[in-house]
């Protein structure tokens, strides 16, 4: 009984730590003028964002979440950015609409207080009375989450998976079509020598 | 809040609240910058906020469907920014700039 008052003390602290670092450093993203600031402090979203995972028992996830997200995708933002060199005046002009940014603030700001005051009593209830599933937390422990998910993934969502593969195919496609074009024939090396 | 927002006792509510302020966090940073990449990762702040909301349902409901839809939303935004990024570096070589209030060609007012 004592390593569950110790959980039940534990967990809030976690949530709350992950929580204001994931909010914290998604405004850092905003608010950074310099798009790398932006792109090393959405990383750090990432992460957060992972440790929620892992707090609501989804580990799965939260192992994409750092291979995909914060491996593969930052990877290739903070390439882009650096590959572009943009150059410092184009940081200057990000805040010259004051009038709109004030105005995007406020709207989402009213927007996060309607949907947040209407979830903070209708989603407790919902759990309460909505029909349940049979992957408890119980269930996860016996056989893992990796299998559970796995056994999802290849038997009800297996079409949709296989679409998965076939839409990154097409997605590399296009990106080398897309870059085709970059490339001139006159600069290569081919068209020097002739 | 009442009995159904306690804030020691972490629910489901919790994260829900969470991915609804990220949601909004990523929606103001798409409105308000104007540099095409950083409005890219304000999508990325988007998506994930959806992503939480939906493993916190898929978790409160017992269930794992939620998570396997997180599986393809990942890997939707994984293409997504390789098109994206890489339409990003022929718009910048195009017209030397990242400015979506410059980049308005398709309007017919160049």
């Amino acid at each position: 009984m004592d390593s569950t008052a110790l959980i039940s003390f534990i967990k809030p602290v976690v949530f709350y730590t992950f929580a204001a670092t994931a909010v914290l450093s998604a405004i850092m993203v905003i608010v950074s003028k310099n798009p790398l600031y932006s792109a090393v402090n959405l990383v750090l979203t990432f992460f957060s964002i992972a440790g929620i995972y892992v707090l609501m028992g989804a580990e799965v996830i939260a192992v994409f979440q750092i291979l995909v997200y914060a491996g593969a995708i930052m990877v290739l933002v903070i390439f882009v950015i650096m590959f572009l060199n943009l150059r410092p005046s184009l940081f200057k002009i990000q805040f010259k609409h004051v009038f709109r940014s004030g105005l995007a603030v406020v709207f989402m700001t009213a927007l996060f207080a309607i949907i947040a005051s209407l979830f903070s009593k209708g989603v407790g209830v919902y759990m309460e009375h909505a029909q349940k599933g049979e992957i408890t937390q119980a269930a996860i422990d016996a056989e893992g989450g990796f299998q559970l998910f796995s056994r999802a993934l290849f038997t009800e969502f297996l079409l949709p998976f296989e679409l998965t593969s076939l839409l990154l195919t097409v997605a590399i496609i296009g990106v080398v079509v897309l870059i085709r074009g970059m490339i001139k024939p006159g600069v290569s090396k081919k068209g020097q020598e002739k | 809040m009442g009995e159904s927002m306690n804030l020691m006792n972490i629910t489901q509510t919790h994260y829900i609240v969470l991915s609804v302020l990220l949601f909004c966090i990523g929606a103001a940073g798409v409105l308000i910058r104007r540099n095409a990449i950083v409005i890219f990762l304000c999508v990325e702040i988007m998506l994930n906020a959806v992503n939480i909301a939906l493993v916190a349902f898929s978790r409160g409901l017992d269930q794992n469907r939620g998570e396997v839809f997180v599986f393809f939303v990942i890997a939707v935004a994984a293409a997504e920014s390789a098109i994206g990024l890489s339409l990003l570096i022929l718009l910048f070589r195009q017209k030397k700039t990242l400015d979506v209030d410059e980049i308005n060609s398709l309007k017919g007012n160049l």
